[in-house]
């Protein structure tokens, strides 16, 4: 008995304009969605939440940003600075700004802390930065609806 | 000169579209490990002058002393405001290794349900000393922190939030005291 093969099996094409088009649609979505944040925030620091907190309007101006860890590290790029080295960083960003001619009065330290962070520690930072010129210091939270 | 048309009038061009799908798909997961959900977080604007420049005119009132005493763990033990105290009964659970139990979770929201109803009675005093609420706050008043060296941050933040300011049932804040420093560290 003859078997008859086919040299030319029939190929069953996809049409994949439906999933291109979904594609898309979630590339649209994640660029709308993604924010690139202003500032340095760091993961490893987890902030206390709060009601009252009011997220920053219009675009932030001098920012002086610092980071307490739970073990009450200062945390600036990544790196781990011991608090009684904090006042040399503090005075060194200081002359910097100044070799700028900008104001630090006008400077704004934002200062994010973990809940866990001890309060005399934060203090002594926030002291830190009061001995070297900076005077106006916002305290960072999260916002949250029920608190 | 017979002219030849070919029977089929136009070929089709069909494009590969296999290296653009490629493409996308690298965008695509570009923005998904790149995707970073983050809560949004908001600012308390406190002034802080350095003690040495601080000039107290004459019609300011004392400022109101609000104490936060800790326990050896950090977790708060009593507040004081005015002449009138409260003393946190349930202490905050110690963490334990690995997974939260259900034990600990009670624990923690018990702690937390008794700190937030004595702040809630820190906030009526405040009230009581601002007037009503909504009322333009009064502003020569000002809050001084007392916390214990020990004391973990968050309550701070949560008794500056009773002092500062009252959440409406629509949404809104009534300001409360705006001026809030923290006292020096022995």
């Amino acid at each position: 008995m003859k078997i008859k093969t086919s040299s030319s099996l029939p190929s069953a094409e996809t049409d994949m304009t439906p999933m291109i088009d979904m594609t898309f649609q979630l590339i649209t979505f994640f660029m709308f969605v993604m924010r690139v944040s202003d500032i340095e925030a760091s993961d490893k620091i987890k902030l206390p939440s709060s009601q009252i907190a009011k997220p920053p309007e219009g675009k932030p101006g001098q920012l002086f940003i610092v980071q307490m860890t739970d073990k009450s590290q200062v945390l600036s790029a990544g790196d781990y600075i011991p608090l009684d080295k904090f006042s040399q960083y503090v005075r060194t960003y200081v002359e910097q700004e100044k070799a700028l001619n900008r104001d630090v009065t006008e400077t704004v330290v934002l200062v994010r802390a973990d809940e866990l962070a001890k309060t005399g520690d934060v203090q002594e930072m926030i002291r830190l930065c009061q001995k070297n010129g900076l005077t106006n210091f916002n305290l960072r939270a999260v916002v949250r609806a029920d608190n | 000169m017979k002219i030849k048309r070919s029977s089929t009038v136009s070929d089709k061009i069909e494009m590969n579209m296999t290296p653009m799908i490629d493409v996308v798909f690298q965008l695509l997961t570009f923005f998904l490990f790149s995707l970073r959900t983050v809560d949004t977080e908001g600012n308390f604007s406190i002034k802080m002058p350095s003690p040495s420049s601080q000039q107290v005119p004459d019609n300011i009132s004392l400022p109101k002393a609000l104490e936060l005493r800790a326990n050896t763990d950090g977790s708060l033990a009593s507040i004081k405001f005015e002449d009138k105290s409260w003393t946190i009964k349930s202490p905050r659970p110690k963490r334990p290794l690995g997974n939260t139990t259900p034990e600990y979770r009670a624990a923690l929201e018990q702690h937390r349900a008794e700190v937030k109803a004595a702040f809630e009675q820190v906030q009526q005093r405040v009230i009581a000393l601002v007037g009503q609420p909504g009322a333009p706050a009064k502003t020569d008043l000002e809050v001084e922190l007392d916390c214990s060296k020990n004391l973990n941050y968050e309550y701070v933040i949560t008794g500056i939030s009773a002092v500062s300011g009252k959440v409406r049932p629509d949404g809104e804040i009534d300001k409360l005291i705006e001026k809030i420093r923290f006292k020096p560290q022995r």
